[in-house]
């Protein structure tokens, strides 16, 4: 598990569907679970990312 | 613009101007003016994400394109395409004394044949919105005298975190948590389509299935069908980009898989995810809204994860399915019609009073024409 900042909340995710997550990598978070670590110039599409998905949405 | 941890000082600048580089109005007037210099034919494109369909309708898209580019939603929402059997089945489920029912939450809003998941709850039931499947385990861990079910929908974006929490209870030994799985795959409801006869010149592809699948899976589409396919992202300029690719595609009569959202779909996907998925489930038939029974689409829990399946150990009797009458939820999702030729949409059906599943969820088609229009308002 992993601490990640979601829209400047804290959320506990699970890092056990990506291989080699570090603390300080951005992340896609779905549903709980990272689904693929972001190189630096990716981040802002995973703001976008989690704008289009609603804590609900599957 | 929200920063995640750690906001390092001196690139914060970079991402912004990144993030507005997807929404920036010169470059969107600049595909524009491609898309209108390039396509002659008439050409008709189909978004199957629910994150699209939203995408598409709130940044006004349809209204800014040329008549002769037609987008039509198709089965992308994952909420609408669960068929009305398993909600009932999910309903006598909850129905069962010993049983705490967990969902996301636009699903307890989809009404059933006679009843709803929300109505059971205000009835007494205990049915609880989770977050995540892991929510649910640790509901599971805190109720040990319950059994706590989880309805897994979705597609491959979200099968695999279902599959991560079944392995995860089973090394936990955590035996009072089970899957309701109603979990799908992509690509044999796109084919479906195509088997259908409905006229589709090429599919906006879904980014966020494609992240974990790869965009080997859409191949058999333009080989077998030339129906071409560009995985797309999720910003103005990325749909745009997108539409300018398949117009392209057409144009030069060459059907093909692309990726235009590379920043976060790889052509292999997230091999370890599924790779994980693999392990939980196997692939067999399953019915969609709308659609019937499509061969090989849905995903069910292999036998030795059984423990954890909810079919296999909770026997419930499910209500005889009564489908609405009027609805046209099922012609929606096939592209076949538009919400606004439902003669329930805006009067007996809106977001309030959600008489289809296309209502109910923020993803579906009828859900996103009623907030946005389509494209005419912004």
């Amino acid at each position: 598990m992993a601490e990640v900042s979601v829209n400047g909340v804290r959320l506990e995710v699970s890092l056990q569907l990506v291989d080699k997550a570090k603390p300080g990598d951005y992340v896609l978070v779905h549903t709980g679970y990272a689904l693929q670590i972001l190189s630096d110039e990716d981040v802002t599409l995973a703001n976008k990312f989690m704008e289009h998905e609603s804590p609900n949405s599957t | 613009m929200n920063h995640p941890i750690p906001p390092e000082a001196g690139n914060s600048m970079t991402k912004m101007l990144t993030t507005q580089t997807y929404r920036d109005k010169k470059k969107i007037g600049e595909i524009l003016e491609m898309i209108r210099k390039r396509s002659s034919k008439k050409i008709r494109l189909m978004e199957v994400c629910g994150g699209h369909t939203m995408a598409i309708h709130k940044f006004g898209i349809p209204g800014l394109l040329p008549k002769n580019v037609i987008l039509k939603s198709g089965p992308g929402c994952p909420v609408c395409v669960s068929d009305q059997k398993f909600i009932d089945r999910a309903i006598a489920i909850a129905r069962k004394e010993d049983v705490i029912l967990t969902t996301f939450g636009d699903l307890i809003r989809v009404p059933g044949s006679t009843s709803s998941l929300e109505k059971e709850r205000a009835k007494g039931c205990d049915i609880r919105i989770v977050y995540s499947s892991l929510d649910a385990l640790k509901i599971a861990r805190q109720n040990p005298e319950k059994r706590v079910v989880f309805l897994g929908i979705g597609f491959e974006t979200t099968a695999p975190t279902s599959a991560a929490t079944i392995l995860k209870a089973s090394k936990s030994k955590i035996d009072n948590f089970c899957l309701l799985s109603a979990h799908k795959i992509m690509p044999p409801a796109m084919e479906a389509l195509a088997f259908d006869g409905i006229r589709i010149d090429g599919f906006i592809g879904p980014g966020h299935v494609s992240t974990i699948t790869g965009s080997g899976i859409y191949q058999i589409l333009a080989d077998n069908h030339g129906i071409g396919c560009v995985i797309s992202g999720f910003e103005p300029v990325d749909i745009l980009q997108s539409i300018l690719m398949l117009i392209n595609q057409k144009e030069q009569g060459e059907p093909k898989v692309e990726i235009e959202y590379s920043r976060a779909v790889k052509p292999k996907g997230n091999e370890k995810a599924q790779r994980i998925m693999e392990e939980v489930f196997y692939l067999s038939d399953d019915c969609w809204r709308g659609f019937g029974d499509i061969p090989m689409s849905g995903l069910k829990i292999r036998k030795k994860y059984a423990r954890w399946d909810a079919e296999k150990v909770l026997h419930v009797t499910v209500e005889k399915t009564r489908y609405k009458k009027g609805c046209i939820c099922g012609e929606v999702l096939k592209g076949k019609k538009s919400p606004t030729e439902c003669r329930l949409f805006k009067s007996a059906c809106t977001p309030a009073t959600p008489i289809g599943a296309c209502m109910v969820s923020s993803e579906g088609a009828c859900h996103a024409h009623y907030l946005y229009g389509n494209g005419k308002l912004l």
